[in-house]
């Protein structure tokens, strides 16, 4: 098993610190959920780990090597990211077969009859150009440059973005297939988190620069309740653990709690239900900027 | 074996280098059947404007070149760094591309000279083509800069660009221009090491910029 | 099958209590072939680690067993062996409940009887 590793990470674009001291490790043969709100700096964290920007602090490793310039650490990984369909010049006007060739040229292990056989499942032309693509073949392309690259960690930026949904149960599909039957590291950064849930095994949540946490996604939930009943039992059975988005209905209460350890009971008076992942993650997120 | 990193980034950019050789050539197969149209058969003509072809053929080369290296600190930098490139792959390559694009392209012209009688500018078209290269270098440490000019950036630079070299190419071939005269009366040597240090100049600046570059 | 996986509880339980019910129910009968690792990560949408933690946890308490190279099946006598884990679950699991709503809205032990003996289908032994 093998480990990328970012310690100490900072990135700052002029005086806008968009990471802030930073660290995660990514475990090679296991699926990863990368969440956080718009602007929290997923992106830039991945970009971060690939050696594609530079860091303005901290290291990136993989097995201990660093990463940067590094055609060992560098031909292991493969970050696909959104294809911008402009450029600074205007539309981007590549077509997807130079594209995919320019994939074929770059990624070791790239496997063109995989791609081929995905064109097809995606129905992409080849043949057009990048700028005549709809948002949902933009996201299919990046899928299959992700999916033929056979790299041992592939990160998956916003894949779903525009795929409807019959496409978006494929790529799932694809997904555990290929996991299952090679074993490589997926790190899928989503917005759409509660569909993907169950796919992750680690989940790792990123919130203003920060990382929230990174954990086994079935031990994190295990801890998470979603304790209501009548508000001041509530307050008191809730005494003590850390606790977010309070909800309040008349005398009713319901309050979000992430305790360190599973809690047996909160006691009689409240009712206790298990927590989804998104629930958990709207619940932490919202409370950290106290908004309504 | 799968080849190395450097090797397939090294095809890769001479492929490139080749694209742009087609490119090239395709406009100036038009020319060639319109000159070919217009001109046949009255000699004179035919020479100066088979003279005036040589000299647009060398400066589209020396322009697409100038421009794909433009584009290439633009978008396909991004491209192929975001698909595991090293920064110093990129900056070989393109050198490389340069190299195939104008070894081959200044070849072709050359090639076409010798058969319609031309020699006699040789100096200029192998002039343009030591050029090239301290142009491409220049284009792609700009292209780094207008990043953040956008669209009009890059506008401005193709213009002017194009209206240099249109005026520079034209006068140059043309006989009796002072223009051409100073060029045809400068020193080789003096030619050849301002050359020289531009291209150095400019290739480390692109070295620089390639170094901190990033995916877009 | 479940069709939809709930959110109660634990992924991984649910992919086992799914598999007990089939083979309580004979759809799954005994030395029958279970859906692989893969399949059943598919079907349901989750990691496949998740579905072989699932099916592993049934392996362990010898309800299915493995086949080399061709897949995991169930085990003789494993109908029985369930029955008797549900038993000593049933009163935490079904009883309890049913006593905790039926004070809350007041039934008395005698309706309970009575409603138990609504089984006229007698579905109960």
């Amino acid at each position: 098993m093998s480990t990328l590793s970012g310690k100490n990470l900072v990135k700052k674009y002029g005086k806008d610190t968009v990471l802030k001291n930073v660290s995660v490790d990514i475990e090679t043969g296991k699926i990863y959920g990368l969440i956080g709100r718009n602007g929290a700096g997923k992106t830039t964290l991945l970009s971060l780990l690939t050696a594609q920007n530079p860091a303005t602090e901290g290291e990136i490793t993989l097995d201990g090597q660093p990463v940067w310039e590094n055609e060992e650490a560098l031909s292991h990984i493969c970050y696909s990211r959104e294809i911008s369909p402009l450029t600074i010049f205007g539309p981007n006007t590549t077509k997807v077969k130079a594209y995919l060739a320019t994939a074929k040229a770059f990624y070791k292990n790239w496997d063109q009859a995989y791609a081929d056989e995905l064109v097809k499942l995606f129905n992409i032309n080849v043949k057009k150009r990048i700028n005549k693509l709809s948002k949902g073949m933009l996201s299919a392309v990046t899928i299959i440059v992700a999916l033929a690259s056979k790299a041992e960690i592939t990160i998956l930026d916003e894949p779903v973005a525009g795929l409807d949904v019959v496409a978006r149960e494929q790529f799932y599909k694809l997904i555990i297939d290929e996991y299952a039957a090679t074993g490589r590291t997926f790190i899928i950064s989503t917005h759409i988190i509660e569909e993907a849930a169950n796919l992750f095994e680690r989940v790792i949540m990123v919130d203003d620069g920060k990382i929230v946490l990174q954990e086994n996604t079935e031990e994190l939930l295990s801890r998470a309740y979603r304790v209501s009943g009548d508000s001041a039992a509530v307050d008191s059975a809730v005494s003590g653990f850390k606790s977010y988005n309070p909800e309040n209905l008349g005398n009713h209460k319901a309050v979000t709690v992430l305790a360190n350890e599973p809690v047996d009971s909160f006691g009689e008076s409240v009712q206790v239900e298990p927590v989804q992942l998104q629930n958990l993650f709207y619940a932490m997120c919202v409370d950290t900027r106290k908004e309504a | 074996m799968k080849k190395s990193l450097a090797t397939r980034s090294n095809i890769y950019y001479a492929v490139t280098g080749l694209k742009l050789l087609g490119t090239v050539g395709a406009c100036v197969l038009i020319m060639v059947a319109e000159f070919f149209i217009m001109y046949y058969g009255d000699d004179e003509l035919f020479k100066y404007q088979m003279n005036t072809l040589v000299m647009l053929a060398m400066m589209f080369l020396v322009m697409f070149n100038g421009i794909f290296s433009l584009y290439s600190a633009n978008w396909t930098d991004s491209m192929v760094l975001s698909m595991g490139a090293r920064r110093k792959d990129i900056f070989r390559g393109q050198i490389i591309k340069t190299v195939v694009a104008m070894v081959l392209g200044t070849g072709v012209v050359i090639a076409a000279m010798y058969l319609t009688d031309q020699m006699d500018h040789l100096r200029i078209v192998i002039g343009m083509a030591i050029a090239a290269f301290p142009i491409s270098a220049l284009f792609y440490a700009l292209g780094h800069k207008i990043r953040k000019f956008g669209k009009m950036g890059f506008v401005v630079i193709i213009m002017a660009a194009t209206i240099g070299g249109i005026l520079f190419g034209l006068n140059a071939a043309t006989p009796g221009n002072p223009l051409a005269a100073f060029v045809r009366n400068l020193n080789t040597g003096a030619i050849i090491g301002i050359a020289v240090v531009l291209y150095l100049l400019f290739e480390l600046w692109a070295y620089k910029l390639n170094k901190k570059s990033m995916v877009h | 099958m479940l069709e939809n996986l709930g959110e109660d509880k634990s992924i991984y339980l649910q992919i086992g209590e799914m598999i007990e019910d089939e083979i309580l129910r004979d759809i799954l009968k005994e030395e029958d072939q279970v859906p692989s690792t893969t399949e059943l990560s598919k079907y349901y949408k989750i990691n496949p680690a998740t579905a072989a933690k699932g099916i592993n946890l049934l392996v362990d308490r010898d309800i299915l067993y493995k086949k080399r190279g061709i897949g995991m099946f169930v085990q003789s006598g494993a109908k029985d062996k369930i029955k008797k884990a549900r038993r000593d679950n049933f009163y935490e699991s079904y009883v309890k409940s049913i006593i905790s709503e039926a004070t809350l809205i007041g039934i008395s032990k005698a309706e309970l009887k009575q409603m138990l003996d609504k089984d006229d289908k007698q579905k109960l032994l």
